[in-house]
């Protein structure tokens, strides 16, 4: 937007308020989270580990989400995993139904994020395994004595085991999400996101449900729903996953943008066995942290008093705390940094010195200062990795991910 | 294999390749691919930091002392010696595999090869056929709306079954999954001590990892939380911090009680508390 840049070099008053209006405009991502609670933990649910080993979605998951030093928004990471096949003696002893149920309607101050993988069909899902048909039966009589109902869970199997399997009609009864993210890696996993994200006229309070749920919408391969599940991860973390563009980069941190990209690829594979696409419902735009959009970054070189220097996030954030913004170099010297009314995501700070304009100095946006609006992300900056903007891994406690702008004689440096 | 296909197997086997030099005494990886560079799943991403400090371990509410070596024993992940997972002892009682089971053993040895020759809904439909055709069934029918799933109901039972009629994987055997899983498990942990993280274990499939630089904060509030005088108060104190309640009544009841000898990894049974 160069014609944008000029203007605000004049420091005319129309432009700046220009591009905080287009700014503003393009302003509706959130992170999960109610606004109220931590809700910052990335649980997943995972029955056959035992049986999909290297082609579950777990590493995907959490290398995308959670705590590694190399990438990662820094979510917590919670596993529920079935890592050994049931037998008659040793039944599945971490994914049970009732360990489901639970893990569903008892964290929602806490999750920020549900992926769940295992097999699936319409409108169902499986959460236990069984070693055998009459163990499987057993249990779901049990089910059924203690208080669940034949339309919440089922009966079924599949190529790996007996399985009881949990319904629509289960997730309404039991959601309580906290306005996550849900990611259901599972054959037709597709036709129970609604089941997460709609009220279905059944009066419980949004906050019970999910902010965003997506799931597959085939039967492919196991090793196809991890290749979708890697590119998606990997895109909310905003890396190049297989020579994506750098400027798609950023702009598939966004759930939907992600998902629209994930399936243009691997819905289209000529592989039919490898072809999945996924289904979405509930508000694709949601993001694991904020980002500073380098794309409506003015030029601000050179600087003066009287000059504003403009964040625009890509996520709105909580605008009851005020981010810490520091100058060095050229004498400039900063004002206190104001959200701009109306939007979340557009923070200003006046350059109150130096009186002559300079060319050569760095601003530092501190990335523990910015925090999501609807849970307690902080900035993905431009900082780590150096000098690569919205790239995992996302400022951390102890460890921050700051957004720089240097000059250096008039050319941005960082 | 389609170029798609099998360009995602070297991803994955190149990502379990992936090994950070440490003390962990790994057995070797089970895949026969070679241990040859990093990670394939983004070669963009930075190299990873020389080890800063030590992390904690709180494995089935205790915490075990540092300094950590992290093995595989007792088909288990240990650390120091305490394993992660219980083995359960054998039994020689015959297994009651249920009415139906020799028709699904049947079943799911065809499909595979049904898929080999023709596509999902085709293979579908063949699935229909012979279940309409076996003994004992009062009916198989594809359910309306879904992709591939058939319904079959028994002539004895009052409940229907839903099968899955997924794509099947080239997956290898279980037991060579269950060695892969240990393997990556190890190496996980292995990292995450040796990163300065804390990990709270109750079993190997259910761990806890709190994000970057939260860890030393975490220990210290479980440290004091620990001082608390009632189990019950600990609990709602640990719920506050922790998003697991089972991890939470585990260090309610046991943080700060003496850790038990570690057991011999060549045992059959472990003692680890539990």
């Amino acid at each position: 937007m160069p014609h944008i840049d000029r203007l605000l070099r004049r420091g005319t008053v129309f432009a700046a308020l220009l591009l905080v209006s287009l700014a503003g405009a393009r302003a509706q991502n959130e992170t999960p989270g109610t606004g109220a609670k931590k809700n910052h933990t990335a649980y997943l649910y995972a029955p056959y580990k035992w049986a999909h080993g290297l082609f579950d979605i777990d590493r995907f998951a959490r290398n995308g989400l959670s705590a590694r030093d190399e990438s990662g928004q820094q979510y917590e990471w919670v596993t529920l995993v079935e890592t050994k096949k049931p037998t008659a003696d040793a039944p599945a002893k971490i994914c049970t139904l009732t360990a489901f149920r639970d893990l569903i309607s008892k964290n929602a101050d806490d999750m920020g994020i549900l992926v769940l993988s295992s097999h699936g069909g319409k409108d169902s899902l499986s959460v236990e395994a069984f070693a055998s048909e009459k163990a499987r039966d057993d249990q779901y009589d049990a089910y059924i004595r203690a208080g669940f109902t034949k339309d919440q869970i089922a009966k079924t199997s599949n190529d790996d085991s007996f399985a009881i399997s949990v319904t629509d009609k289960f997730i309404q009864t039991y959601r309580n999400v906290g306005q996550a993210i849900v990611y259901i890696s599972a054959c037709e996993g597709g036709s129970l996101a609604d089941d997460f994200t709609d009220a279905k006229g059944l009066g419980q309070p949004a906050a019970k449900l999910a902010r965003v749920a997506l799931g597959g919408n085939s039967a492919a391969k196991v090793a196809a729903y991890a290749e979708y599940g890697a590119r998606f991860f990997s895109a909310l973390d905003g890396q190049p996953y297989k020579g994506k563009a750098e400027a798609d980069r950023v702009k598939q941190r966004a759930v939907k943008a992600a998902f629209d990209a994930a399936n243009a690829i691997q819905g289209v594979a000529a592989d039919p066995n490898f072809r999945v696409e996924f289904i979405l419902t509930g508000d694709g735009a949601t993001t694991l942290a904020p980002v500073v959009q380098d794309d409506l970054a003015p030029c601000i070189s050179p600087l003066k008093a009287g000059d504003t220097i403009t964040f625009t996030f890509d996520t709105n954030c909580d605008t009851t705390v005020v981010p810490k913004v520091l100058a060095a170099g050229g004498g400039v010297t900063l004002g206190a940094p104001v959200w701009k009314r109306g939007v979340s995501n557009v923070l200003t700070v006046p350059v109150t010195a130096p009186a002559v304009a300079t060319n050569t100095f760095k601003i530092t946006l501190q990335g523990d200062s910015v925090k999501a609006g609807k849970n307690t992300a902080n900035l993905d900056g431009n900082s780590n990795p150096d000098k690569v903007n919205g790239r995992g891994p996302a400022t951390a406690a102890k460890k921050s991910d700051d957004y720089v702008i240097e000059y250096q004689n008039g050319t941005r440096v960082h | 294999m389609s170029r798609f296909a099998l360009s995602f197997a070297i991803t994955l086997l190149l990502g379990a390749a992936a090994v950070r030099s440490g003390s962990a005494q790994f057995p070797p990886p089970p895949s026969p691919a070679p241990v040859c560079k990093a990670p394939a799943t983004d070669p963009a991403v930075p190299p990873r930091p020389e080890p800063a400090v030590q992390g904690w371990l709180i494995l089935h509410g205790q915490l075990v002392p540092a300094p950590y070596t992290v093995t595989v024993a007792n088909d288990t992940v240990a650390v120091n010696g305490y394993l992660f997972s219980q083995r359960t002892a054998s039994s020689t009682a015959t297994l009651d595999t249920g009415s139906h089971a020799a028709l699904f053993q049947q079943f799911w040895s065809l499909w595979p090869g049904w898929c080999s020759t023709r596509d999902l809904a085709s293979a579908a439909q063949q699935a229909v056929a012979w279940w309409q055709a076996a003994p004992g069934v009062a009916s198989a029918t594809l359910i309306a709306g879904g992709v591939a799933d058939l319904q079959v109901r028994f002539t004895d039972s009052p409940d229907p079954e839903t099968l899955s009629l997924q794509v099947p994987d080239d997956s290898p055997p279980v037991d060579q999954i269950r060695a892969q899983t240990l393997s990556e498990l190890a190496q996980e942990v292995d990292n995450d001590l040796s990163y300065g993280r804390l990990l709270i274990v109750e079993d190997e499939g259910r761990i806890f990892s709190p994000a970057a630089g939260e860890s030393a904060d975490l220990v210290a509030q479980i440290e004091q939380i620990s001082t608390l005088p009632t189990a019950d108060a600990r609990y709602q104190a640990l719920l506050a911090i922790l998003p697991d309640a089972r991890m939470a009544t585990s260090i309610a009841q046991r943080f700060g009680t003496p850790l038990s000898p570690a057991p011999s990894t060549s045992q059959e049974v472990s003692h680890a508390p539990h």
